[in-house]
């Protein structure tokens, strides 16, 4: 809602700076979102008098103007057409300087030089899209005075205020006046004027039938005869200008600074284009077509309610008005509409159309269900004073029965300092005294009261109130919020806090910032291109995706079932910029399609853990780091499951499309499959363009969680030594490290044994289709010490077990 | 056999530190640790050792075979590389890099959200991301063609589901769950249909609280949310409490906490107010409390809603929503 200082001081004494007075209504609830001079960034703009209009050059297009600025004559070229000997006009002198047009020097054209510029509205900062036209000014201004200091209309200040939905009374200016009287205790102004009628009654000329209430509870209406339309007066358009709207007749002006005065939307038919003398309002008919007029045709439905004469649809309801009616130069007699339409159906309309309006913005929120016949005065009131317009005898009004002035609200008293935690005066009755001065400022009316309650019905433009608690905010908001003191709970309630999840969630993330990675979040939403390049089939359960129904941009119309393509985007925008050593983690949700399809249920969300890493270029040789291998990630993946209390891995080939077949593992514990790691086959790097070998893990927290031990329990210190044995084998390829060692662990089971790999080998000095594999095995006693002769038995005994299972030979 | 063994220390390590060449080296590893050597005969006179003492003797000699192991190995080593003629450190030059890795900066206003909230007796809990549009809207006193829903573009999967465009759904949920009283903080990722700049993305996060009790007012919202403020943004900041609206809360209240580059006397980052708004509030409205099936008249409680993106980027600094999910190190690197 824009609207200016010196407009809000019509209707209201303030005694507040621009400045305090924005300051003080954000306080009450109305933040002003821009508070800007009248004039900004203008200077060297006088009034001048136009005393000769020449036309130069070839085209006819510009004319030199001399022009009157009292202290001398300038001579200016102008392009615009709407000017006239005699005309006030703003005019920016050489040196002069306007909003975004910087500073104004004087220059020649068709060799005459122009001292100068006749200003238009937008170029003085005026108005928001660039018109046509200079803005032609009152010819009672003082002539060579500098426009930004005259008192009448340079020294004001605009404020754009933000007003929110529910409170549709603050998007007029007797509104934010009424605020600003009720904080300040003053008296609201609100204008009055007498009406002259004339002996033609109303009724002679229409007659209005509404169709149905519900969706327009309250229809009224006047007829002004034989006006004359034309240009509005400059008091009226500069009033526009102060309220960011733009001019255009004098008639749909009026209307238009009648709605932003009191809020009600206007409209004004040409009486003339009205058949059959009769205003029907009912619901459009299926597919009924209607040209609004903007000159868009519109298919309308049945829910959508049109203002209708005897044959055709003349106006869509609240929303705006047809082309087949609307005001015209040669307009004589006009119907004026003031109407009180449903809110809900509007913005049905409203948004079925997409159009949205000043008007529809107003009905949706709900305006006053009592100010139509005010407002409709006040505008017939203009038009007479501006028009030779006569205005008929009588008002057509007519409304529903169901249209009902606010519910009466018991407020408890008590609930006041229960809700506020504070009384709002020293004593039970200073408290209620206050309470009732506040109420009464905002014309809310006190029906009866006692010791502990009252009983209150809010005025009518306050359809936000509801409820003893909307009450409340009331009182609370000009009691001041900031005269609210601040304490802390008085109980104390004993909690949990965080739940075991979160915690082991917080561990994971500890566990994997301390293994170098670092943490990234990325969007839920997905490109299902990534299946397509990850080479998942369409029935890979990865694809069974949530969709969304109107999804912004292509690159996000799903939701993610894995953080992959997260992680492969991060990793390709750093390989982008520069970065060498790439270690990123995702802990994130996933999302999956409903398992039933019972009303109320919702998709499965998944916690998934999700990590890449990847090695640009040759690192440093003074840091001499490590090779990023699948092993690597292993490393990571291991003192991972380590550190979370995760315990008797399985680490095994994997199946997954998008890794290399070789380098490709899923893990499992106890036959559970919870992750998958492996290196990203070559074909994809190749696509994202990435040069290095990137290693993934994901791993399904939702199975892993129940799988984690939560206690540690101490081992006792191991009392004797150990004793270390080397061993070489070389190995069919196809028997894995996994295995041997397992059968390794099953000799002498009563006696501890560790196995640690140090060396494999392929080589020519190795048989084809074979390895060597080197390790270490530690063998420990709880109860005494080891002899050599013992560990070599277990020794003997594991080299013949290797040997028929898996025929080893030892080296 | 202690005190052999100290003297036998002693001198292997003389001998060693005399040595001139391999050959010689070789020969001081047989003696000592070859399959004759010293300490090999010393280990087979363990046997005669009382039981007690035999394993505490035998990894004392173990731990000398390892001393003197390295020490040979040391010296081999010394022999095979060309020692510099003058061994000069340079305490300047860089260390080998260890790197840890980095908490994203969401994650750390989440967290120190949650250890505040969990001092002040709330506790965590987590919801759905993808929503009903009931608990989203409709309980919390937004039916359909409510003008509010305007500012909350939603991502729609089916007509009753969607992604949750606030935190505030987890109200409902939990008061459905649970009798009062209530004290609860539910942070997560919320969704909106906003193209992308750099104030907006179609997904942020958000942290919810909610407090239901007998005797909860406006004054417990304010102190609990000055304490908040205090404590992320530093004890000098001021909080401003002003009347906002949000249809599931009356009295509806905004939160401002004064701009700290310009000490709230106004500058460009705080559009020359001197504030910052930081987050909408409000005491539970009875329809709320009602519908997920308190009762409104015995029970009172506030509820607050704030951007975490939009609290780091105050409390950072930063000047561009877009950083926090394009995940580029030279930006993640820095919060640590
Ligand atoms: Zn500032």
């Amino acid at each position: 809602m824009q609207v200016s200082y010196n407009l809000l001081k019509e209707y209201v004494d303030i005694d507040l700076t621009p400045q305090e007075l924005a300051e003080r209504l954000s306080m009450n609830g109305i933040v002003a979102e821009r508070i800007k001079p009248v004039f900004e960034e203008v200077k060297g703009v006088v009034i001048g008098k136009i005393t000769e209009i020449q036309v130069i050059g070839k085209s006819g297009n510009l004319s030199l103007c001399k022009v009157d600025i009292k202290s001398r004559e300038l001579q200016i070229i102008c392009g615009a057409k709407n000017i006239n000997i005699g005309d006030f006009v703003p005019v920016v002198t050489e040196g002069g300087n306007l909003p975004g047009l910087g500073e104004i020097e004087g220059k020649e054209i068709h060799g005459v030089y122009s001292q100068g510029m006749l200003c238009s509205a937008w170029e003085l900062g005026l108005e928001k899209s660039k018109s046509p036209g200079i803005l032609i000014l009152d010819n009672n201004l003082p002539l060579g005075e500098n426009i930004e200091n005259l008192t009448a209309i340079g020294n004001d200040v605009i404020f754009d205020f933000e007003i929110f939905s529910n409170r549709p009374d603050l998007l007029s200016i007797i509104g934010i006046a009424r605020e600003i009287a009720a904080f300040s205790c003053k008296t609201l102004r609100i204008p009055e004027q007498e009406l002259v009628e004339t002996d033609e009654l109303i009724t002679d000329y229409i007659s209005v039938e509404v169709e149905d209430e519900d969706l327009c509870p309250r229809y009224a209406g006047r007829i002004i005869k034989g006006l004359q339309v034309e240009e509005s007066p400059f008091w009226l358009r500069w009033k526009l200008f102060l309220l960011g709207v733009r001019p255009i007749n004098n008639i749909v002006d009026i209307t238009n600074y009648v709605m932003m005065e009191t809020g009600q939307p206007l409209h004004a038919f040409d009486l003339s284009f009205i058949n059959g003398k009769k205003i029907i309002i009912r619901r459009a008919n299926p597919r009924e077509k209607f040209r609004t007029l903007d000159g868009m045709d519109r298919i309308l439905n049945v829910d959508n309610l049109v203002i209708a004469d005897s044959e055709r649809a003349i106006a869509l309801a609240g929303v705006m008005g047809g082309e087949n009616s609307e005001i015209k130069d040669s307009t004589k007699d006009v119907f004026l509409e003031s109407a009180y339409f449903d809110p809900i159906n509007n913005r049905r309309t409203s948004s079925y159309l997409g159009m949205r309006t000043d008007a529809s913005n107003r009905f949706e929120k709900g305006i006053d269900p009592y100010g139509q016949v005010f407002a409709l005065n006040r505008a017939a009131y203009h038009i007479m004073r501006l028009t030779e317009g006569k205005i008929l005898s009588g008002v057509i009004d007519q409304y529903s029965k169901k249209l009902s002035r606010g519910k009466a609200i018991k407020l408890n008293l008590s609930k006041v300092a229960q809700v506020l935690g504070t009384k709002v005066g020293k004593s039970n009755k200073e408290s209620k005294e206050r309470i009732i001065d506040i109420l009464n400022r905002l014309e809310f009316q006190i029906n009866s009261q006692d010791e502990q309650f009252l009983e209150i019905t809010p005025p009518s433009f306050r359809s936000d109130i509801k409820i003893d608690v909307d009450i409340i905010e009331e009182i609370a908001r000009i009691f001041g919020y900031e005269n609210i003191p601040s304490t802390l709970f008085k109980a104390t309630l004993i909690q949990e806090g965080k739940s075991d999840r979160q915690k082991i969630v917080d561990k994971m993330r500890n566990i994997l910032i301390s293994c170098g990675m670092h943490q990234i979040v990325s969007y839920s939403m997905i490109n299902p291109k990534y299946f397509e390049w990850l080479k998942l089939p369409l029935s890979h359960n990865l694809c069974q995706t949530i969709k969304l129904s109107n999804p912004l941009i292509q690159e996000q119309t799903i939701m993610r079932t894995t953080l992959i393509p997260g992680l492969l985007k991060a990793i390709q925008w750093n390989v982008n910029h520069s970065m060498e050593q790439i270690k990123l983690f995702e802990i994130g949700r996933t999302y999956f399609p409903q398992k039933d399809s019972r009303k109320g249920s919702l998709p499965v969300e998944k916690l998934m853990v999700s990590g890449g890493i990847v090695k640009i270029g040759r690192g440093n040789i003074w840091q001499k780091t490590e090779n990023w291998d699948l092993f690597y990630l292993k490393g990571i993946l291991e003192a991972f499951f380590d550190s979370l209390g995760v315990h008797d891995i399985d680490y095994l080939p994997g199946d997954s499309p998008f890794f290399h077949p070789q380098e490709n593992g899923i893990i499992k514990i106890k036959d559970k499959k919870i992750a998958i790691f492996g290196r990203l086959e070559d074909d994809i790097i190749n696509l994202l363009d990435i040069p290095g070998n990137i290693l993934l893990f994901e791993l399904d927290f939702e199975e892993l969680y129940p799988l984690i031990e939560r206690e540690i329990i101490f081992q006792p210190l191991p009392k004797y030594p150990y004793i270390q044995r080397d061993m070489a084998l070389v190995i069919d390829e196809r028997i894995n490290f996994a295995q041997i060692k397992r059968e390794i662990l099953k000799v002498s089971q009563d006696i501890k044994k560790r196995v640690e790999l140090f060396d494999v080998f392929r080589g020519k000095q190795i048989k084809r289709g074979c390895k060597s594999i080197a390790f270490s095995i530690f063998f420990q006693a709880d109860d005494r010490t080891l002899t050599d002769i013992e560990v070599d038995k277990i020794m003997e005994n594991v080299k013949i077990r290797l040997k028929e299972l898996f025929q080893a030979d030892l080296r | 056999m202690e005190k052999d063994m100290e003297s036998l220390k002693e001198k292997f390590h003389k001998k060693i530190a005399s040595i001139k060449d391999r050959e010689e080296l070789q020969r001081i590893r047989n003696e000592y640790i070859g399959r004759k050597g010293i300490v090999a005969q010393m280990l087979k006179n363990i046997t005669l050792l009382s039981s007690e003492e035999k394993p505490r003797v035998g990894e004392l000699l173990n731990r000398i075979k390892r001393d003197f192991q390295k020490a040979i190995a040391e010296k081999d080593r010394e022999f095979l590389t060309e020692k510099p003629v003058e061994e000069k450190i340079d305490i300047t030059i860089p260390g080998k890099d260890f790197m840890l890795g980095t908490i994203h900066p969401i994650e750390l206003i989440l967290k120190a959200t949650e250890d505040i909230f969990l001092g002040m007796g709330f506790c965590i809990v987590d919801g759905p991301e993808v929503e009903l549009d009931y608990y989203n809207f409709e309980a919390l006193n937004i039916p359909k063609d409510h003008p509010a829903r305007d500012d909350q573009d939603s991502f729609y999967i089916t007509p009753d589901i969607l992604l949750r465009t606030q935190t505030s759904p987890m109200q409902v949920r939990i008061m459905e769950n649970q009798p009062p009283p209530v004290r609860i903080i539910s942070a997560g990722k919320c969704y909106r249909r906003d193209s992308i700049d750099n104030t907006h993305t179609p997904m942020f996060h958000q942290i919810e609280g909610l407090a239901v009790d007998k005797d909860i007012s406006m004054a417990d919202l304010k102190g609990v949310i000055i304490e908040f403020c205090k404590q992320i943004f530093g004890k000098d900041r001021i909080t401003r409490f002003r009347p906002g609206y949000f249809p599931f809360v009356e009295p509806g209240v905004e939160v401002d906490v004064s701009c700290g580059l310009c000490k709230g006397k106004g500058c460009q980052s705080c559009g020359y107010s001197g504030w910052l708004e930081i987050m909408g509030a409000g005491m539970v409205h009875p329809h709320v409390l009602e519908m997920a099936g308190y009762n409104a008249q015995k029970y009172t409680g506030f509820a607050f809603g704030m951007g975490a993106e939009r609290i780091a980027m105050l409390k950072y600094g930063i000047n561009d929503i877009r950083l926090f999910f394009e995940n580029d190190l030279r930006f993640l690197t820095q919060f640590k």
